[in-house]
């Protein structure tokens, strides 16, 4: 009897807080004003983002509504948390970062424009736009008023920006991890010049010696927060470590009806020495989250979005009573609850900074709720002042060429009832050379985004792929937007794309567009981008199955990963397919290779993917869940308009684990060999047999 | 089937699109909180630490709300779904092994009644040998009051897979019950051949 059976478990199931009448207790009217509180709409951007941002990036929920929708198909697949526990041990190497009291802000030598006149404009400005963001549950309002977009006045330069065709960055014999735009690089977890690999795992970052094969020094990074999402940018000797923020990533921390919180969230970056072994220098602590980072030649540029540091009442009473008495609250609050604060420790000293107020920007239009900051950072003087940026705008979604730094938002993702309510909002700075970078204004456009790869500068016109209409309705569908990249007003659209049907994957190669779109088949779309004021759909591929990654192998042919399905839309394993794009009007599927025995996991990483042009090698990772075996990665070789499979490579698994559950997390051609990195270690492979030439544990 | 559209943008964004059901939403999602968040949140209670499993409650019902239409209602085996994979990513993401043998083991500890101390050793030691799919199956069925329906729609599954896999779920774990000398009369004995029906 079932009766039976349950009444049996029942009397071995231990007891939770939960249990007795939890949900009267203030602890539940707690969790319940918590929800409320991120339900805000910055926050469900950010979760939008986080949802949309493809692959097993550590420590990020990674989950795709399609993702459930596949795991519904498959036979009750029920997933199984990886099995490995850290072995680090936490011994700070680093005496930590101190607080010192606050200095006068610094003031630059040279005023950049500046939508405000004054400091006394600056508050009057953000306290007028917070109050009408604010509401009954606090930042957002309980009707939301449209936001207006529109173009600030832009700061008198008119750069056109001819972005690079998007094609690998081969530098001899030794590849990057894969970026969107070739020499922008982006933090990864592994990053090699040849000479030496740098991978972080795990929370420990390690240096190996390519030629000897050893690990020449490591370092933990687990005593600081974040360190679960630990990435690293390199050039030369040295490094910066960008690490998550709070743990769960939501930006609006620190809003609570307790005692006066501090200051929010903070992130913070490592600056790391490697010629004798990586050795910390010293750090950059910012409010805020980190949302991403560029390095162009040895300049990074580090994106944080902070949240005011106010204290909302959120009291009780009737939804107007405690709309009031937050807006109240907000009219009273200083300039400083705004401005974000930073602090740069070097070697022993830390001095504490915050952003002047005549570096705040706004769009015509905004929130007050959260402020974007950019950090410029030289990688050769790190420790020197980051040249803080603000703009008072929401943001989720960083997008950069050599030039041009996008951020983007989907203010009102949330509501997905309202198709005409879903927006994104982009705004554009000018990051030529290694200054400060120039705020030159906002746009917006409807629908959502899907990732950084929904937007492409290229020749003076910003791309966008987006997708509006609520979520499994007949109105939802895609659209191509083409962007006048100096006034970020519309040229041109295409529409229609996937009725029904939400964009899997985008990419832009040079002047035309794929797009991909799933719900039972899988349209590829190939869009003419070249006349940005007519746009046009030229050709169209109905496949089964689905796409979720493009990358171009040039002589007009396209590789995709994704998945294979039925006609039903019931997912059936990994698809890698070769497509021949010479033929815009004529899409074809040359080749495709299924891995019936690949389950159906999340989405790819771009960062996990490697296509090295010389030989044609297309490494990509092969999901498994089952427990004593680690991740693997297909090895494919492109050979003219075929795919042929070279195997599947696994790393060996670590002496102390019992299984590795990421399993090889990176791919890279180092000095003409494959080095596949996972969480035990580096195994370095002939690309052509994938024998094995060495395997360099981590301990 | 090519569109082109210039200069008409302003009109789509700035049109009348108002989000009059947002207040609707958060009251369907108080509702549904006050109804079933004490349930969703022992079941993370029961596999993480408090300060995740209270993190991880708040983004089940964050999502609810982003996804309020598509939402099967009454949500509860959604609900749970949402909570696994949200947990299952986490601890993925974070590298940690879910703590539901540990919580069970610290249970075993502060039992003073004898009899329901050799049934919940025996159960605790069993269930740590069976693989997580079945340890998720036989917690999800008999601990938070879900419907077979319920149940299967948690586990991303249909009603007939869930009953197959509960089936498998049961045998192992009588059979590993046995296996560790639990037999007969004793508490454990019958709890093994409760699982056999």
């Amino acid at each position: 009897m079932v009766e039976n059976m349950s009444r049996w478990l029942r009397s071995v199931r231990p007891s939770t807080a939960s249990d007795e009448d939890w949900i009267a207790t203030p602890a539940a009217a707690e969790q319940l004003a918590a929800v409320h509180r991120r339900i805000g709409p910055a926050s469900t951007a950010k979760e939008q983002r986080r949802s949309a941002a493809p692959g097993w990036v550590r420590g990020r929920v990674v989950r795709k509504p399609r993702v459930w929708l596949a795991a519904s198909g498959l036979a009750c697949a029920v997933t199984i948390a990886a099995l490995i526990s850290s072995g680090g041990t936490a011994t700070p190497p680093h005496g930590g970062i101190t607080e010192t009291p606050h200095l006068p802000a610094i003031r630059p030598a040279a005023l950049l424009l500046s939508n405000y006149s004054s400091c006394a404009d600056v508050l009057a400005g953000l306290r007028t736009h917070a109050a009408a963001s604010v509401g009954s549950y606090g930042w957002w309002p309980d009707k939301r008023t449209d936001i207006r977009f529109g173009i600030a006045p832009l700061a008198g330069r008119q750069q056109l920006s001819a972005g690079p065709a998007a094609t690998s960055a081969a530098a001899g014999d030794t590849s990057t991890t894969n970026v969107q735009e070739s020499g922008v690089d982006e933090p990864d977890l592994v990053k090699t010049d040849g000479g030496r690999l740098i991978t972080i795992t795990d929370g420990v970052l390690r240096m190996v010696d390519t030629a000897s094969r050893a690990i020449t020094g490591s370092l933990d990074l687990t005593m600081y927060q974040g360190w679960q999402n630990a990435q690293l940018l390199v050039g030369g000797d040295h490094a910066l470590v960008t690490l998550g923020g709070s743990n769960n990533g939501y930006n609006y921390g620190s809003f609570s009806n307790g005692p006066a919180a501090a200051s929010g969230p903070r992130s913070t970056y490592l600056f790391l020495d490697l010629a004798g072994g990586p050795k910390i220098t010293g750090s950059l602590r910012a409010a805020g989250s980190y949302l991403d980072a560029r390095l162009i030649g040895s300049t990074v540029r580090l994106v944080m979005s902070s949240a005011p540091s106010i204290n909302l009442p959120l009291g009780a009473g009737s939804n107007a009573t405690r709309s009031a008495a937050n807006q109240a609250v907000i009219r009273q609050a200083p300039l400083s609850a705004w401005l974000p604060q930073y602090s740069i420790t070097s070697g022993q000293n830390t001095t504490d900074y915050t952003v002047p107020c005549d570096q705040v920007s706004h769009p015509a239009a905004y929130t007050a709720a959260s402020m974007l900051t950019i950090y410029t950072l030289d990688l050769n003087h790190l420790g020197v002042s980051p040249k803080p940026v603000s703009v008072a705008a929401d943001g989720d979604t960083v997008y950069a060429t050599s030039t041009s730094l996008y951020i983007a938002s989907n203010p009102n993702w949330c509501c997905a009832t309202a198709a005409k309510a879903q927006q994104t909002e982009i705004h554009r700075f000018d990051i030529t050379g290694s200054g400060q970078p120039t705020y030159l204004g906002s746009g917006g456009i409807p629908g959502r985004l899907l990732s950084r790869y929904s937007l492409s500068d290229y020749a003076g016109s910003l791309r966008i792929a987006t997708t509006a209409g609520a979520g499994g309705s007949a109105t939802q569908s895609s659209s191509l937007y083409i962007l006048d990249a100096n006034t970020l007003k519309v040229t041109g659209r295409v529409g229609g794309l996937g009725k029904d049907e939400q964009i899997y994957a985008v990419r832009f190669i040079g002047p035309v567009a794929y797009v991909v779109t799933f719900r039972r088949t899988d349209p590829l779309y190939v869009v003419d981008l070249h006349d940005p004021a007519a746009p046009m759909l030229v050709g169209t591929l109905q496949l089964t199955g689905y796409s979720d990654y493009l990358h171009d192998a040039g002589s007009g042919r396209l590789i995709g990963i994704g998945q294979q399905a039925s006609k039903t839309g019931r997912v059936s394993g990994l698809q890698v397919s070769l497509f021949d794009v010479s033929k815009p009007a004529q899409p074809l599927r040359t080749a495709q290779v299924v891995r019936s025995d690949a389950p159906g996991g999340p989405s790819l990483d771009p960062h996990a993917f490697l296509y090295w042009p010389p030989t044609g090698l297309i490494v990509t990772p092969v999901q498994s869940w089952r427990p004593g075996q680690s991740g693997k990665v297909l090895v494919l070789k492109v050979s003219g308009t075929k795919l042929n499979t070279v195997g599947l490579l696994a790393n060996p698994l670590a002496a102390h684990s019992i299984d590795d559950g990421l399993g090889i997390q990176r791919s890279l051609i180092v000095n003409a060999t494959l080095w596949t990195v996972s969480g035990s270690g580096v195994q370095v492979s002939d690309p052509a047999t994938l024998s094995r030439q060495a395997w360099i544990p981590f301990d | 089937m090519t569109v082109r559209i210039n200069g008409e943008i302003d009109g789509e964004i700035n049109g009348e699109g108002k989000r009059v059901d947002d207040a609707e939403r958060r009251a369907v999602i108080d509702e549904w909180f006050r109804a079933y968040a004490a349930r969703v949140l022992a079941y993370l209670l029961h596999r993480t630490d408090p300060q995740t499993a209270q993190d991880v409650l708040q983004e089940v019902f964050v999502t609810a709300f982003g996804k309020a239409d598509q939402v099967p209602d009454p949500p509860l085996g959604w609900l749970f779904g949402t909570a696994r994979r949200l947990l299952a990513n986490r601890l993925r993401g974070f590298r940690r092994h879910d703590q539901l043998i540990a919580r069970l083991m610290d249970d075993v500890g502060e039992e003073s009644d004898p009899d329901a101390y050799e049934l919940k050793q025996a159960f605790a030691q069993t269930l740590a040998t069976l693989p997580a799919a079945d340890r998720e199956v036989l917690t999800l069925t008999g601990w938070y009051d879900l419907t077979p329906m319920q149940a299967a729609e948690a586990l991303g599954c249909t009603a007939s897979a869930y009953g197959v896999r509960l089936h498998r779920a049961r045998k192992r774990l009588a059979d590993a019950l046995e296996a560790a000398g639990y037999r007969g009369a004793t508490p454990a004995g019958q709890f093994a051949e409760a699982l056999r029906g």
